[in-house]
């Protein structure tokens, strides 16, 4: 087969490229390559494509996917503004205009934010780690089949003209079976839990593979910035996800006829409120499950472009799990305008107030990088640069907002709007289109263009400011969030016209920033290994790596293993290449402990996420009868994803073993 | 002539790892970590809808004959209690035999760890007509049923995982990867008795004290 003759090569300077005095691969050597390759390699076409559970894959269909959803959000955010821009006007009608805004913001939160960072972990912590995979690969690839269908599910909602039109945040009892009869709430909260037990099945596989696949040597203190992020927000998912998966199926079930609970409704003793908590356990936490990890970028961008090792590794990652514990600690700061205790109201102001320290000290570390660095001015550490001056803009209206005074003032105000997006593009936008710029030569070999680069961060930054700028002024002047129009005697109509031209201006901006990626993908220079000269593990293998990762997995000397690795640093040999094995580490220090064996592709987790679908969609949204027929296909999908693998399994390694022990 | 580089062998290292050194393990304990968290929201939950009503449960005038103070009847909770707890003896009791690769007696474990699951959902089947109100008659049954409910799909879910061990070690036999199996879905079924004791006490026992 030709496509591996190149591979094969490929291995091959891997090697070369970790100790250059390597000679080059003997026989033996290339025979055990060969096998290596047969064994981590996908099936061809539309099966391989389907059953695929390589991270790097994975990692990449997530982030694409998300990209698809974020510029459809995009394009109703455009209609949103356009519709906004002069007073009286028809273009979107009411119910079209609450569509519009719900899905957006929907799609946004749970189709676009929280799923790319977690394709990004996916994609980049088995590389950092220097190991082949993620530890549950199949677990993995079902995360990533049940958000697609989740995020297919709201926007054919959306196409067919019932779209969810309650808001992103779902309030009860506008949400409830009183005031939204019909099914477009239920559409939302089956696209919430399908995608969150995503995150959730996506977050556990990242962890383990943090906690048990690292290169030996990498102990606790030498994880990369970006896996100590990518960790503490999964950690997030995993105590977070659980509220909104509850909420949505309290809400479906309250929704559901035949089913009828009351947990949302007042006459019965349900509680309105209670959604408010629910949802906001989660969504709070949620927005440092997306922050976190771009602050990851971030901390891998800087010490790169600043030449030099970060500052203050250490306050950096207790600043993470600072933010990681605080962030459950602060929901309550939604809900000033509802009837809370005031020790209540004073505590989550405290809280909310206390989490610039942790984001305070972070700042400071990047900066005092930068400061004792020599920067070196290309577009990922230009992004980040962006990401400052846009993100302290919204912190400092977050500590504005965070005291109850001036939120009962602000509530439900465009300031609100100019507030979260400040925080989210500011926060997260710029440093993820940084490091999608820094890590594009590792996915495809070839080298980002910097000049369309510029040209897209210039757009964006000019355009972010322009749209969210003015919304402050007129949340102050009044204007509410969430009303299709206005009239001409507000005055609104300047500002909204300048936050319109704006939105266009950060559309053209996104574009720039799409087709600059397309060109450089077919045209841009070779990368090479590390055409940034940065320090960690991914940069030690090909661009683009070998679906196995590593020819021989690398072992860690000290933070930056490719800067601080001795030229004689080990590496791990003889890993079975007959299955897909790796080297599992102890937690701490790990230290080399056992060889394990990861899953092969599968059909599996595609049934399994098809019968979650029947049963949320299906059986919660719209009549209880399917709940069963979806547990059945579910309980024998999860009975053949074990006993398919386990055979094989026994088959290949233990021929031995009897077969059929009535033969025995 | 180079030095010959370090190397790490893999093929000295053992192939497999048992209890937190396993990959498995940690995965087994995060979902665990999910499961609790859902649990202790429907707890929150719970306390949460209870400030609403003046007297808890409310009293049932619905139907004939009403109940001033209907709280949920003791004796198949407390059973199933004392059932879940005693069960983790023979769940121990499996996991060493599986530790020990002895097939035969890691099948006739969980084949009476089946047996204990069967039994148990019967009694929750049981406990479910005790709540003296159905899910759709106030938030009280709602929040009830839908805790009773979760915990009942835990313990099916264990039933499931103990027949397709015990199908796959008779059919093709039970090796140490499976062994780590079993230890987990111990572990899992700890957890679930645990966490039935808090709810058991939330549900039966708190109407009766406030």
């Amino acid at each position: 087969m030709s496509s591996d003759a190149p591979n094969l090569a490929a291995a091959a300077r891997q090697v070369h490229d970790v100790d250059p005095t390597t000679p080059a691969p003997t026989a033996e050597q290339v025979r055990s390559l060969q096998q290596l390759e047969a064994v981590w390699r996908k099936p061809r076409g539309l099966v391989g494509f389907l059953t695929t559970t390589n991270h790097k894959d994975i990692g990449l269909r997530f982030v694409y996917t998300a990209f698809v959803f974020f510029f459809l959000a995009g394009l109703l955010a455009l209609a949103i503004r356009v519709q906004l821009a002069v007073p009286n006007n028809t273009l979107l009608g009411p119910d079209l205009y609450n569509q519009f805004f719900t899905t957006h913001g929907s799609a946004m939160m749970f189709l676009f934010a929280v799923p790319v960072m977690e394709g990004m972990a996916i994609y980049l912590v088995p590389l950092m780690v220097g190991t082949r995979n993620t530890c549950f690969p199949r677990l993995m690839s079902y995360g990533y089949w049940v958000y697609l269908m989740g995020g297919i599910t709201l926007f054919i909602a959306l196409a067919l003209n019932f779209g969810p039109d309650m808001g992103w945040f779902s309030y009860t009892p506008l949400a409830g079976p009183d005031y939204s009869p019909g099914k477009r709430v239920d559409f939302w909260s089956q696209m919430v839990t399908l995608v969150e037990i995503g995150s959730m099945s996506g977050a556990i596989a990242t962890i383990t593979t943090i906690l048990k696949c690292r290169a030996p040597g990498m102990a606790l203190n030498r994880i990369p910035l970006f896996v100590w992020a990518a960790l503490v927000a999964a950690f997030m998912i995993l105590f977070a996800m659980p509220a909104v998966t509850i909420c949505s199926t309290l809400l479906s079930m309250d929704r559901l006829s035949h089913v009828s609970t009351h947990f949302f409704n007042h006459a019965e003793g349900g509680d309105h409120l209670l959604w408010q908590h629910l949802f906001w356990f989660f969504g709070h936490p949620d927005v440092y499950i997306i922050f976190l990890p771009a602050t990851g970028f971030i901390s891998a961008i800087i010490p790169t472009f600043a030449r030099r090792k970060i500052f203050g590794y250490t306050p950096l990652v207790l600043s993470m799990i600072a933010i990681g514990f605080i962030g459950f600690g602060v929901w309550v700061h939604h809900m000033f305008v509802t009837p809370i205790p005031e020790l209540g109201q004073g505590m989550f102001t405290a809280s909310s107030l206390l989490i610039t320290i942790p984001t305070g000290v972070q700042i400071f570390c990047w900066t005092a990088t930068l400061w004792l660095g020599r920067p070196w001015l290309k577009s990922p550490l230009l992004f980040v640069l962006g990401f400052f001056g846009v993100f302290i803009m919204g912190g400092l209206t977050g500590v504005m907002i965070a005291s109850v005074a001036v939120d009962t003032q602000a509530h439900d105000t465009f300031f609100v709007v100019a507030h979260l997006h400040y925080v989210l593009i500011g926060g997260m936008i710029f440093p993820l289109l940084g490091a999608i710029l820094y890590w594009f030569p590792k996915w495809t070999g070839k080298m980002p263009g910097e000049t369309l680069a510029k040209w897209s961060l210039a757009l964006l930054f000019i355009g972010t400011n322009l749209t969210f700028y003015p919304l402050h002024h007129l949340g102050m002047g009044g204007m509410p969030r969430r009303i299709y129009t206005y009239l001409p005697e507000t005055g609104w109509q300047p500002l909204n016209m300048l936050a319109t031209l704006g939105a266009f201006t950060m559309g053209i901006g996104f574009l720039i920033f799409v087709i600059n990626l397309w060109l450089s993908s077919r045209r841009g220079a070779p990368a090479g290994p590390n055409p940034w000269h940065a320090g960690t593990l991914e940069w030690a293998t090909t661009s683009p790596p070998s679906t196995y990762n590593f020819a021989n997995p690398p072992t860690c000397e000290g933070r930056d293993p490719v800067w601080d690795n001795s030229p004689d640093a080990a590496i791990v040999t003889n890993l079975d290449t007959d299955k897909r094995e790796v080297l599992c580490t102890t937690t701490l220090d790990a230290q080399p402990h056992h060889r394990y064996e990861m899953s092969g592709d599968s059909w599996w987790p595609l049934v399994v996420a098809i019968a979650t679908t029947v049963i949320f969609v299906a059986g919660f949204g719209f009549t209880p009868s399917w709940i069963l027929p979806g547990c059945a296909i579910l309980a024998i999908g999860l009975g053949a994803w074990f006993w398919v693998s386990a055979y094989r399994s026994l088959a290949v390694h233990h021929p031995e073993m009897p077969r059929d022990p009535r033969k025995d | 002539m180079m030095q010959p580089r370090a190397t790490i062998d893999a093929s000295k290292l053992p192939d497999h790892a048992w209890d937190a050194h396993a990959p498995l393990w940690w995965g087994n304990l995060l979902l665990v970590f999910v499961e609790t968290t859902s649990m202790a929201l429907l707890f929150a939950t719970y306390f949460y809808v209870r400030r609403n009503f003046h007297e808890w449960p409310p009293p049932r005038i619905n139907e004939m004959p009403p109940i001033v103070h209907p709280v949920p009847h003791l004796a198949a909770a407390t059973f199933n209690t004392i059932l879940l707890l005693a069960s983790c003896l023979p769940m121990y009791w499996t996991d060493m035999a599986a530790r020990r690769i002895d097939r035969k007696k890691v099948i006739l474990g969980l084949l009476l760890m089946i047996g204990v699951g069967v039994i148990s959902s019967l009694l929750r089947w049981r406990e479910f007509y005790d709540v003296h109100f159905r899910w759709d008659e106030n938030a009280y049954g709602s929040i009830v049923w839908t805790m009773l409910g979760l915990h009942l799909i835990y313990i099916l879910t264990g039933i499931a995982e103990f027949g397709l061990m015990a199908a796959f070690a008779a059919r093709h036999g039970f090796e140490e990867k499976h062994a780590l199996d079993v230890t987990l879905m111990g572990g899992f079924w700890y957890w679930l008795a645990g966490i039935w004791v808090i709810t058991y006490v939330i549900i039966y026992w708190y109407p009766r004290w406030s």
